[in-house]
């Protein structure tokens, strides 16, 4: 059985605006990354902002297209597929943005908002009425709000109108980029919950880019840390999270912050330097500046994925 | 420290109500300028350069034409005029500056080379350079600031469409499965217009202004037909005799312009839904 979503030496790669005819600068956002990922499965990927989690999730949901790499979808390969197929293809990849405020055209009513993923897919009245119904109470919202615009609901129903536009085709994978952020705990909670559910109900593939390292946790089964631009440590969650190994996963998770102080602490590695610049790229191991155990074979020498203990574990590191 | 008045939201109902009520009456009297004075063209030697009265409230010109209906005979052809070349020159801006902000690379690249050499031209003697070549008459007078005129539009609908099309609103309409067509036109087009609209209403004064400093040259309107710009340069020649000649068309055409232009903020004011939240 193939996966459901197979993603192969994925690159990205920005020209930087400085560079000229003689000297080419490059920005690498995304930098050989290959995940895959199964029906009814979530894989979390987690990682400072910039270090190209949205990028990535884009490209799973085929909205941008790798430099190098491919995605497959059900063995298909998304870039090779021609137009049509591909605008048959695109509701069953939705994406969930980070951004509440601007996905939502600010031109368009609540109505014409979730009235329009069926409208551009040519379901008809009847049809699209009762998923709306169906959607409008997944996601708690009334249809009092049908005539506001964007701006004059709050936050948090902006957020789940979102989600309900997202799931309203019923897609198989979803990319949800920090679909939480916005939202106070509660509302948190039945949204984490509403995705869960699809994902065992409907079997849906799940990507949750995040940095809340907590609701990863609680979301996903398995979990890819990545750092500027490629993964450092991949594995099953809980044995990611309980016996961190790469020294950036050691101090991501020390730094989760915890309501009874220190006591859940796994490493006790601080957080120290500053997040890198993807324009100026250490040589080596990309870690190496900020990295308390640096020698001097992570200064020359860029570490590979490689396999630890008998799980289902990856790590980048030289000194293991 | 100095303290702002600010103004009710009725205050700014009022005056909206002020500035269309004065903008109501000079449209119809500009528009219906042929019904109303019909003999604005009639050549009468006896009243040559009378002072501003009652019978003649801008006074007379050197052929004893009434000047108060020749100003509002003269802004209606140039109002009509300028309306056309707006329509033309923002429809062009709107294509080329979707296109070019929308599919980027070497389209953009092409457009904003000849939007670069059409901006280059001084406007007036590109038009007078235009007309040399095409001949006067109205017609030409159209084309010519249609043709100069769309760089502005395209110019700030190109820069819109860039940022609109990376907005997260954009994609999620692609992942829903929405064409290129689909995107632009229901999603960009319309978040698009709103920054153009009081461009295009800036716009039309512009193009009166422009209408008039070209007829002023005599490469625009010619005579016996009115046109304010026309009317302001015969004026001209006759600034020591009868210095009231410039007043009346002077006056008129500053308030139109100024109310077209007021026009426009309350049109945006209307058109943005997120305005219209902050007022309450």
């Amino acid at each position: 059985m193939s996966y459901l979503i197979e993603a192969k030496h994925l690159s990205k790669v920005f020209k930087d605006k400085e560079s000229t005819v003689f000297k080419k600068k490059e920005i690498i956002a995304v930098d050989d990354v290959s995940l895959t990922i199964n029906r009814g499965e979530s894989v979390g990927i987690v990682g400072e902002s910039g270090c190209g989690k949205s990028m990535l999730g884009k490209m799973l949901v085929g909205l941008t297209l790798p430099t190098k790499g491919s995605v497959n979808y059900d063995g298909n390969e998304i870039s090779k597929l021609p137009y049509s197929e591909i605008k048959k293809l695109r509701p069953r990849l939705q994406p969930i943005f980070q951004d509440a405020d601007s996905t939502l055209n600010p031109k368009f009513t609540v109505k014409k908002l979730i009235e329009e993923p069926f409208v551009i897919n040519d379901i008809s009245k009847s049809d699209a009425n009762q998923r709306i119904d169906e959607l409008l109470s997944y996601v708690n919202l009334g249809k009092e709000l049908y005539g506001r615009y964007p701006h004059e609901i709050s936050g948090g129903q902006r957020q789940r109108l979102g989600l309900a536009r997202a799931l309203s085709l019923k897609p198989d994978f979803i990319v949800a980029d920090e679909p939480a952020a916005s939202l106070d705990s509660s509302v948190q909670a039945q949204i984490l919950q509403l995705l869960n559910q699809m994902k065992s109900n409907h079997g849906l593939g799940l990507v949750y880019v995040s940095h809340n390292l907590r609701i990863v946790s609680m979301m996903t089964e398995k979990v890819n840390v990545m750092y500027l631009g490629s993964f450092v440590e991949t594995g099953d969650t809980q044995d990611v999270f309980d016996n961190p190994v790469h020294p950036y996963t050691k101090m991501l998770i020390g730094s989760v912050l915890t309501i009874d102080g220190d006591k859940r602490k796994l490493g006790k590695t601080k957080v120290f330097g500053e997040p890198p610049d993807p324009k100026n790229r250490a040589t080596g191991c990309a870690f190496h500046p900020r990295c308390d155990c640096c020698t001097q074979i992570c200064k020359e020498e860029r570490p590979i994925l490689k396999k630890v203990g008998d799980k289902n574990r990856f790590v980048a590191c030289h000194n293991m | 420290m100095r303290k702002y008045k600010v103004k009710t939201k009725k205050q700014q109902k009022n005056l909206i109500w002020i500035w269309s009520g004065l903008l109501l009456i000079l449209l119809i009297l500009i528009v219906f300028s042929p019904y109303i004075f019909p003999d604005s063209n009639t050549i009468n030697y006896e009243l040559q350069l009378q002072k501003p009265s009652f019978q003649h409230w801008f006074g007379t010109d050197e052929f004893g034409r009434d000047l108060f209906s020749r100003v509002f005979n003269g802004m209606r052809t140039s109002l009509m005029y300028s309306l056309i070349i707006e329509a033309i020159a923002l429809t062009i801006g709107l294509a080329i500056g979707l296109l070019s902000g929308y599919l980027g690379g070497k389209v953009d690249g092409f457009f904003n080379y000849i939007m670069n050499v059409f901006q280059a031209f001084p406007t007036t003697i590109a038009a007078i350079a235009l007309i040399a070549v095409l001949g006067t008459g109205d017609l030409t007078l159209i084309i010519v600031l249609s043709v100069m005129g769309w760089v502005a539009y395209a110019r700030i609908v190109r820069s819109e469409t860039l940022i609109f099309k990376e907005r997260d609103f954009v994609l999620g309409a692609r992942a829903a499965g929405g064409s290129s067509a689909y995107i632009l036109g229901k999603h960009i087009f319309p978040n698009v217009l709103l920054p153009v609209l009081p461009l295009a209403t800036l716009m039309i004064g512009h193009g009166i202004m422009a209408i008039a400093s070209l007829s002023f040259l005599g490469f625009g309107v010619q005579p016996p037909n009115a046109e304010i710009g026309l009317m302001l340069k015969d004026s001209a020649t006759f600034i020591s005799r009868a210095p009231w000649l410039l007043v009346g068309p002077g006056i008129v055409l500053a308030m139109v312009v100024a109310l077209i232009n007021a026009l426009g903020d309350a049109i945006r004011d209307k058109m943005d839904p997120q305005k219209q939240m902050m007022e309450i």
